[in-house]
């Protein structure tokens, strides 16, 4: 037995893969693109310093970087918001259809009446879900790469490359979160609501860490932190945070499964 | 052999019912009916078989095989149509076939092809674009193409018009000959007459019922009409034969019902000149409202 459900759910998002798929490559080249206007405007970032700890935060400025250098202006406008945001969007989107969707469809009736084990059916759609996170996550670092040196860019692969995994895998936090919901309710009211409302949550607790001192130590479980702290496109990637977001995920992924496998699935 | 058998089959959800202690047996190369009313649990046992759901209490095996620690082994032997068909509305039809037939070790091609030109199935459409009853005859082909030992089918012809019926009654009949089980749920009687040799009845998430259907329409109510030379019996003189009720004499012509064995009727008949006997045979319905009947002054 091959792996059918993996390819009929890549098959069957192959449309919303290419809408993503082309509206991440403008994007990211539109933010690239658009730092040619700022390059070298000093007044620029002598404002953004008059701004509060917390907004630098959220903006992906803190810690002294710059918005008019590469890796800052890049930090600022893709990695610490446009980008997880496009991970988080298109990935709980993803688990939600894919799963509680085809629940409350229908389809996973006689899906599942086939000898397909329940385990493999919820690893086949995590698997789908990754490998089309991916496609995106790529995309992003090609245009990058590609676009980077018009603009006047001096950063390269390793460090583009670096920053995007570290924001897929917050995504993939998110995803496999909202597939583990799903697998154990089969509500897409249930899993969407849950995983959106933790990401904002999470996302809202990164960029106010440093102005609340009782939040000191807690940031560290939440996994923006992890993948947004450094930050990775001037650090480089921090190998421990980035075990910890894949540890998460891998749990996440088995709750699926064991939530899956005890309950009675819905018409 | 035995080809599925419940013991004790009891599923409630949360605390609404689904079904209460069924016990059945349905031998191998049986066509069995499965009666009911909606909402009266056919669903609840049929996803049961299949690992769907699964049961509070009791069990279900397919084949010798337990619904629980089986169900893959028992999904491989199966064929299943669920009673609400859903199939993914952006693929084709031959992309669901090839889909479903690859979840499986594989079907029978040839076979696949001869359904879809019985059932007049145009194979490169999309799912969304397809009528309700072409998605069902879609749903038929996929239980039958990969010619599984046993079918279960979850309202079958719903949806279909009469001559595709037709033929899901042949490929059904097919399938019986070649000595596969077929078990259907239906709520439309003529239906399980036309094909099944013996139906379970559930009610309420009880199986009140189970009997061939030539011994349940034996034992049925029958509707005689009977013409007489002259002269005709008085409504009285009938009205007391065991099991004779509802007399309506007009004219030579006399109407009656009679329950159970026609005997006392036609021993009494003998001192009259009887013209014609005409027995109407009892559409299973009447059967089937008279055991609700029964069950609700049983409650």
């Amino acid at each position: 037995m091959r792996t059918e459900t993996f390819y009929r759910t890549l098959r069957n998002r192959r449309r919303s893969l290419i809408g993503w798929s082309i509206a991440t490559v403008s994007l990211v080249a539109l933010i690239v693109f658009s730092y040619v206007a700022i390059k070298g405007q000093q007044s620029y970032q002598d404002m953004l310093d008059q701004y509060p700890e917390f907004v630098q935060q959220i903006l992906g400025l803190s810690g002294g970087l710059s918005i008019i250098s590469p890796a800052g202006y890049l930090n600022s406008q893709l990695f610490a918001n446009t980008l997880p945001l496009i991970f988080l969007i298109f990935l709980i989107a993803f688990a939600v259809r894919e799963t509680a969707g085809e629940e409350g469809d229908g389809t996973l009736d006689l899906a599942l009446a086939h000898p397909v084990t329940r385990e493999r059916f919820v690893l086949e759609k995590f698997a789908a879900m990754t490998v089309a996170g991916c496609v995106l996550a790529v995309l992003s670092v090609v245009t990058l790469a590609a676009t980077g040196p018009m603009a006047g860019m001096d950063l390269g692969w390793s460090q583009y490359t670096g920053a995007t995994l570290s924001v897929f895998l917050i995504g993939l936090v998110f995803g496999a979160l909202t597939l583990a919901v799903a697998a154990a309710t089969g509500s897409r009211a249930m899993s969407l609501g849950v995983s959106s409302a933790l990401a904002v949550g999470m996302f809202v607790l990164w960029g106010l860490a440093p102005l609340i001192s009782g939040l000191k130590g807690v940031d560290r479980l939440n996994p923006f932190f992890w993948g947004l702290a450094g930050p990775p496109i001037t650090e480089g990637i921090q190998v421990g945070n980035l075990l910890l977001l894949v540890v998460v995920v891998v749990v996440l992924a088995a709750a699926a499964v064991a939530g899956f496998r005890r309950r009675d699935l819905g018409v | 052999m035995t080809a599925i058998l419940l013991e004790r089959l009891t599923k409630f959800y949360g605390k609404a019912r689904g079904v209460l202690d069924l016990d059945l047996e349905v031998a191998e190369g049986e066509v069995f009916g499965f009666l009911g009313p909606n909402g009266a649990g056919k669903t609840t046992t049929i996803r049961t078989l299949l690992d769907l759901i699964r049961p509070t209490s009791g069990s279900a095996t397919v084949l010798g095989l337990d619904s629980r620690r089986d169900s893959v082994a028992i999904r491989a032997r199966v064929g299943y149509l669920p009673g609400e068909l859903s199939l993914w509305e952006t693929m084709t039809t031959r992309q669901v076939l090839d889909h479903l037939g690859s979840l499986r070790r594989g079907i029978d091609p040839a076979y696949r092809d001869e359904l879809l030109e019985r059932f007049d199935v145009e194979p490169d459409r999309k799912i969304k674009d397809l009528s309700t009853g072409n998605k069902q005859k879609v749903g038929i082909i996929q239980a039958f193409m990969h010619r599984p030992e046993v079918l279960i089918l979850d309202e079958p012809t719903v949806g279909l018009d009469p001559l595709m019926q037709q033929v899901t009654y042949e490929v059904i009949e097919e399938a019986q000959r070649a000595g596969h089980t077929v078990f259907l749920s239906s709520h439309v009687l003529p239906e399980v007459e036309r094909i099944a040799r013996r139906v379970g009845i559930i009610r309420s998430g009880k199986l009140i019922e189970v009997e061939s259907v030539e011994n349940l329409k034996e034992r049925a109510v029958k509707l005689i009409e009977i013409r007489f030379g002259f002269p005709a019996p008085r409504a009285e003189n009938l009205a007391g034969i065991p099991g004779v009720t509802d007399v309506y004499v007009s004219g030579d012509v006399v109407q009656l019902k009679v329950g159970g064995s026609m005997d006392p009727l036609v021993k009494a008949l003998v001192p009259y000149e009887v013209l014609s006997i005409r027995t109407h045979e009892t559409p299973l319905e009447e059967i089937f409202l008279e055991l609700y009947r029964n069950g609700n002054d049983a409650n």
